[in-house]
């Protein structure tokens, strides 16, 4: 008889605590592109955020709080991308948001501005550099907007810069080349302009872009065209799957160029699909080590991800993205509480700043109230293919078959002339 | 005028086209069986093409007999898919059914990303020379056999429909289902054999896209490059599909070397087919070579 008053209690207790315990949870928004035409990239970074968060609630949380992480695959859909983000503003009361493609975010920035919630995305446009819109090429403020990296304007200036320096080492003779190569969409086009002018400043002869598209396809015009332009470096500007296709093409075009891709342009499961069409091509990646490398933050990354598993370079650059977050969100906990503002703040509160566990990882980032770029270093890596790569791709990664070999790093002037553009 | 590159854009866009040509004549056979336009033609494209990847990858089988049974696997594939789901669909108005084909693209696509991934593979080396010079143009020898086996899929299509007793049933069947019926011909069976045609012939145009780009979901795209080609051949005309993809495949590259040589506008290659197919339709309603639906009240 003695049993029923204490489970009575028992029950009260629980009914009462349960949404205490839900409130304790820190509600954070996740926009993947797991289906859509850049998911060939964003799922191996979309997963490295998620991964990062699991493990993270899996080690205490952030200040003992659990972040309840909603990932959502929009599919690479701008208006899937608004629809989602209003249910997280509005029901869920989400504090930070991560983001992911060009044209999702450039359609969010006035509504994280207004609503003042910190949104980090996987794309990095100049555009989203600027916080007070002030500077003298920006086209519009973006005060709430982040993301970890170099901006996709200054990992192409960098390519160019070591373009000018390798066809001056190689002793090429006259003006070089440039042609910039992609979609005729915001998230190719956002380092095209910033990158020809510097290109015409280094001496590069500047050519007629191509346009080939996002997906796959055959591109044998595209590629006879840049045959016949004689271009000696072009930039690749759309995401792996489309590039794979251009790579292709050309080499069976015979096409003698030196391609550098973007940030999602090429990375170790691209190089697979490629196969020796990918050999030689010039990438700017964000981390300072792949997965095969040592440093001290890599025991961090590989209990992350699983030590038996490759994980490409983007899953590496996700687990950084969501690490600064977490540690803004613990700035925030010990200066006032866990919100969008107090993250936002979070942001700014540290300089050259690595998080904790992610040593030798992650590049020292800062961002201030004036600048958003969080580093002007770009470490440029080489694709390398050697043999078929018809095998999987751990097979491949530790036979060298596949492999991204550091080429140089560049460290970029901040020049306001280039913030917001 | 680069006259070199010219012409190494024009042999590109007649064996590009060529390709179209061929998954195109699939669009047009079913909707002359069926009158039903497929709009999941692009995922049977890319069934095709996974399932060819992975009998070779998985099992190590040498590509004719992978190749091979991808299209028995295809036959069953589009059988299946007309007896499952198509088949309840007869008498239903035709809106009805064409949302069916769009719903089924969009399972499609989702089964293939869960099933086989998001990331493009590579199909393991098929030909000893990868390509071979055609007037100076370097051109993939899997699109040479292609053309070559395309060029013999459309002869067995002319054979099928004038001389055998099946063909002759489609045709009587596409003129009129009731009229076909009241005369003894299964409609259920010219149906079946339809997409199960369809499903094969797709195949091959995913094993030659996947051998030269490598095999990813986005390859079902080609279904879409190639509706103005089934629309500007007519849709119920097996050699106006295969025409219309010639002509696609050159307008493209012929409206790129334009866009290359003079304009630089940007994507001319992606929109000229589509602005073409206006004006054509403009002039003809029904097509180059459809039929004219002549109604008298």
């Amino acid at each position: 008889m003695r049993m029923k008053p204490m489970v009575l209690t028992a029950a009260a207790a629980a009914l009462i605590a349960a949404p205490a315990a839900a409130q304790q949870k820190i509600n954070v928004g996740h926009l993947a592109d797991y289906s859509g035409a850049t998911s060939d990239v964003g799922k191996p970074f979309g997963e490295g955020v998620a991964d990062a968060m699991a493990w993270i609630n899996k080690n205490g949380g952030v200040a003992k709080r659990q972040v309840n992480l909603d990932t959502v695959d929009y599919g690479y859909q701008v208006p899937r991308s608004i629809a989602t983000y209003k249910k997280w503003t509005g029901r869920d009361k989400v504090v930070a948001i991560f983001g992911w493609g060009t044209a999702d975010t450039e359609a969010l920035i006035t509504f994280v501005s207004k609503d003042q919630i910190p949104y980090i995305s996987g794309s990095y446009a100049g555009s989203l550099t600027d916080p007070t819109g002030q500077a003298e090429k920006s086209t519009a403020a973006a005060p709430f907007n982040f993301f970890y990296g170099p901006s996709y304007s200054d990992a192409a200036r960098a390519l160019v810069t070591w373009a000018a320096d390798d066809w001056k080492k190689k002793g090429g003779q006259g003006k070089p080349k440039y042609v910039h190569m992609g979609a005729n969409h915001p998230y190719p086009n956002a380092p095209k302009a910033a990158a020809e002018d510097l290109a015409k400043e280094l001496g590069f002869d500047v050519l007629p872009a191509i346009q080939f598209a996002l997906t796959p396809g055959d591109y044998t015009a595209q590629c006879l065209t840049l045959k016949q332009s004689g271009a000696n470096y072009a930039y690749l500007g759309n995401t792996a799957g489309s590039n794979v296709s251009v790579l292709k093409a050309c080499k069976n075009a015979g096409v003698d160029v030196q391609f550098m891709g973007n940030v999602w342009g090429m990375d170790e499961n691209a190089a697979k699909a490629a196969g020796n069409a990918a050999d030689g091509v010039v990438i700017p990646v964000r981390t300072r080590t792949l997965w095969t490398d040592e440093a001290p933050g890599m025991k961090t990354v590989r209990e992350i991800g699983g030590a038996d598993n490759y994980r490409p370079l983007h899953y590496i650059a996700g687990i950084c993205t969501a690490f600064y977050i977490k540690e803004a969100m613990e700035w925030a906990n010990a200066n006032g509480g866990i919100t969008a503002l107090k993250i936002r703040d979070g942001m700014y509160a540290k300089k050259d700043w690595v998080p904790k566990g992610m040593e030798g990882v992650c590049v020292p980032s800062t961002w201030t109230k004036t600048d958003h770029r969080p580093t002007t270093e770009v470490q440029l890596y080489r694709a390398r293919v050697t043999a078929a790569t018809d095998a999987p791709l751990n097979d491949l990664i530790k036979s060298g078959a596949v492999k991204m070999e550091k080429v140089t790093v560049v460290n970029l002037p901040r020049k306001p002339e280039w913030l917001g553009w | 005028m680069d006259w070199n590159l010219f012409l190494q854009l024009l042999v590109n866009g007649l064996i590009v086209g060529a390709l179209y040509g061929v998954v195109a004549m699939c669009f047009v056979l079913i909707y002359k069986a069926s009158q039903v336009v497929n709009f999941a033609q692009g995922e049977f494209v890319l069934i095709g093409a996974w399932v060819c990847w992975f009998f070779l990858t998985k099992y190590q089988i040498p590509f004719i007999w992978g190749f091979l049974m991808t299209l028995v696997f295809m036959v069953i594939f589009g059988i299946l898919i007309q007896v499952v789901v198509l088949r309840p669909m007869i008498g239903e108005p035709v809106i009805s059914v064409i949302m069916v084909t769009i719903g089924l693209s969009i399972v499609f696509q989702a089964l293939m990303k869960w099933a086989f991934g998001v990331f493009a593979q590579p199909f393991p080396p098929i030909f000893e020379r990868e390509s071979v010079a055609v007037f100076g143009l370097e051109v993939r020898t899997v699109y040479l056999v292609s053309l070559v086996v395309s060029v013999g899929i459309m002869a067995g299509f002319a054979y099928f429909f004038k001389a055998t007793r099946m063909g002759l049933a489609m045709r009587a069947t596409a003129f009129d289902q009731q009229v076909a019926q009241s005369l003894g011909i299964s409609i259920r069976s010219v149906f079946a054999m339809a997409w199960a045609i369809s499903a094969a012939v797709s195949a091959v145009a995913g094993v030659v896209v996947g051998v030269v780009n490598g095999v990813s979901s986005a390859l079902s795209f080609i279904g879409i490059k190639v509706f103005p080609a089934v629309i500007l051949g007519g849709l119920d005309s097996i050699v106006g599909g295969v025409l219309g993809g010639v002509i696609i495949g050159v307008l493209e590259n012929m409206a790129h070397f334009v866009d290359s040589q003079w304009l630089h506008w940007g994507n001319l290659i992606e929109v000229v087919p589509f602005w073409v197919l206006i004006v054509i339709l403009m002039i003809k309603p029904y097509g180059l070579f459809g039929t004219r639906d002549i109604e008298r009240v």
